[in-house]
Order: structure tokens, then sequence, then C-alpha cells
């Protein structure tokens, strides 16, 4: 069965932009052999619920090795996070930290909407903005961007996108 | 016995997608090729770019009904290589749970499953596996997370399909 569904707004609207600031983003390289090391480690550390992570993915290359990623709150790299604590144990073939701002929406049915993605790059783009981790799944759209920049960033996102202002966290 | 499964409160089967792969991608090139996609009506639902290694990684999905037709707008970029048919499994709710993470990598690696990407949502955690091992994905996942009583991963019976209004 097939839902056709029509928009009509000039501007593509969301539920709200959100921001947050100075968050640092953790790389890992992790060698195939210990994915699932890796993974009984995260699950039995008993991280339940960490509101200081903000985003996490992870993709396979084509050697089997996966790049695992995770944009958290400077408290969780802090020397008593158990998150911390966790993360400097996983193997690592390379490595790699960095400051970063972030800046997340979603909107209706977007993950069933061709053209989203390309207006994130291209208002980007015009600001003179070059995403470092860009993942886009479901409805939801997170934008990693060099940290200092997310005002930058969410002035752009306006050319394309409508964000309730009741839904803008400053 | 106790159940040790983590709790959870579904999981949504996505259509058969092909994954694309583009490595040491020029941004620009990037932004035309995804332009171009989108002015023929090919969605992404998901995608995955990072510019933060030392080499530009890109992933991205298309529905395999609509892979036929974005192949020759692919190939006019030259290095962007189809990796596997695959299944989008969405675990929910997500809850920034690292539990959740750890559990669906030592699930696929544990019975030999390829992880081809695993992203967050503000909902979800999505994982791409083999399309050709969707039962086994579900099987693996299963063994170490627990749906509600009565629920069972499903795959939407409908589809949404955008239009601009002409």
């Amino acid at each position: 069965m097939e839902t056709i569904a029509i928009y009509w707004e000039p501007i593509i609207k969301t539920y709200g932009l959100f921001r947050s600031r100075d968050l640092v983003l953790l790389s890992k390289v992790i060698p195939p052999e210990a994915t699932a090391d890796v993974g009984r480690l995260l699950a039995k550390g008993g991280f339940e619920r960490q509101p200081e992570i903000a985003l996490i993915s992870v993709a396979a290359d084509s050697d089997g090795s996966l790049r695992l990623s995770a944009a958290v709150l400077p408290d969780a790299t802090g020397p008593s996070s158990a998150f911390h604590a966790a993360w400097k144990r996983i193997p690592a073939i390379d490595e790699a930290i960095r400051s970063v701002d972030l800046l997340y929406f979603q909107g209706p049915h977007f993950g069933d909407r061709f053209g989203i993605v390309h207006a994130v790059q291209r208002d980007l783009a015009r600001a003179g903005l070059v995403p470092l981790l860009l993942v886009c799944a479901a409805s939801s759209v997170y934008i990693l961007l060099p940290s200092g920049t997310a005002d930058r960033g969410g002035t752009a996102l306006s050319c394309s996108f409508q964000h309730p202002p009741d839904a803008c966290v400053p | 016995m106790e159940d040790e499964r983590l709790a959870i409160g579904g999981i949504k089967l996505s259509p058969s997608l092909v994954l694309f792969r583009w490595d040491a991608f020029d941004p620009e090139a990037l932004e035309s090729c995804f332009e171009r996609l989108g002015a023929n009506r090919i969605n992404l639902p998901v995608v995955w770019i990072d510019t933060s290694a030392n080499v530009s990684s890109a992933r991205f999905c298309i529905d395999a009904g609509e892979s036929e037709q974005a192949l020759p707008i692919l190939q006019a970029f030259g290095d962007i290589q189809p990796i596997a048919r695959v299944v989008a499994l969405s675990v929910y709710p997500f809850g920034k749970r690292l539990t959740l993470l750890g559990r669906v990598l030592q699930a696929f690696a544990e019975s030999r499953l390829a992880i081809h990407a695993v992203v967050s949502s503000l909902a979800s955690i999505v994982v791409l596996g083999d399309d050709t091992q969707r039962e086994a994905c579900v099987e693996a996942l299963l063994c170490h997370l627990r749906l509600p009583e009565n629920h069972a991963p499903f795959e939407p019976e409908f589809r949404v399909r955008y239009q601009e209004r002409s």
C-alpha cells in the first residue's frame, strides 16, 4: 500500500532546531576481531541512560574495521566519568578527539522525502561550512560542525528550513 | 530464570535498500550528486557523511526499487561504490543508552553478521545489516533485546511517497 504525501511548503518545516555547543567528538577505529568484545564492554557497562551522549555512529570500512564516533558533553570525557573509563578500554587502530558544535532537527516524513540532505548541504556550503559529521536516519538530521560555528550554521539552515520559534534552543 | 535481555519498545524493518560508499569525495561533488538525486525524486533514507578523519567518507542508502534510476547519476561521479543490499533495522527507543549500542554490536558480531553502519536518531538506533540475512539479523537482536509482550518486529504495510505540489 502506498500513501502519497504532498507538501507545498516553500520552506521545509521542522519541529524545531536544537543546538549544543562545545561538545567533544570522540572517534575510534576498532579492529574487526574486537567488535564482539566492544559490544560486551558497552552492554555490561551499566550505560542505561546517558544524557551526556548526543550522537553515536558506527560505519564499517572495507577491511571490516568499524569507525565508532560519539559526540558527548565535555563532562563525559572527565576522569570520573564511567563513559570515559569504558571509552579508554575500547581497543583502537586509530583514534581522534576534537571540539564540535551540534545542530539537530527533525521534520514530518523526513525519512521518506527526497531532497532534505541536499538542502542541508546547500545551505551550509553557502555559509562556507562543511559538516564534520552529518547523519540522517529516520526523521532526524544531526550535523556536527567545527566548534564555534553553530550559530552560523543555524542561520544558514534558515534558508531552506523553517523552525517554530519556540522550539529553537539558542 | 531471569531474562537478561535489554527491554526495548520495538524493531522496525525497512524495505530492501542499496548501500553506497564514496571515499575521499570532494564536498562540492557530493552536494552535486545529492542535488541530482533529489531532482530525480530519489530519497536517501539513511545518510552518514564523515569529513572529520584524514580521508572523507560517505555512506548512503537508496531504496532498491529506485536504485536502477539512481545508477546513471551515481556512475557519473566515478568513485561511488555499491556495497550491499541492506536492511535498516530501527531499534527503539534509543534513550541515549550506550548499553543498547553494545547489545547490537554484540548480537551481530557473535552471530557473524555484517554490520555496515549504526547511527542514532532522536528516537532510535538504526542498524544496517545484510538484506539477505534480515531474518538472522532479527534473530540475533532478539537474543539480546526483549520486545514487549505480544509485539513482533514489523515492516510497515504502507509507504509514504513524497510529491511536490505542481
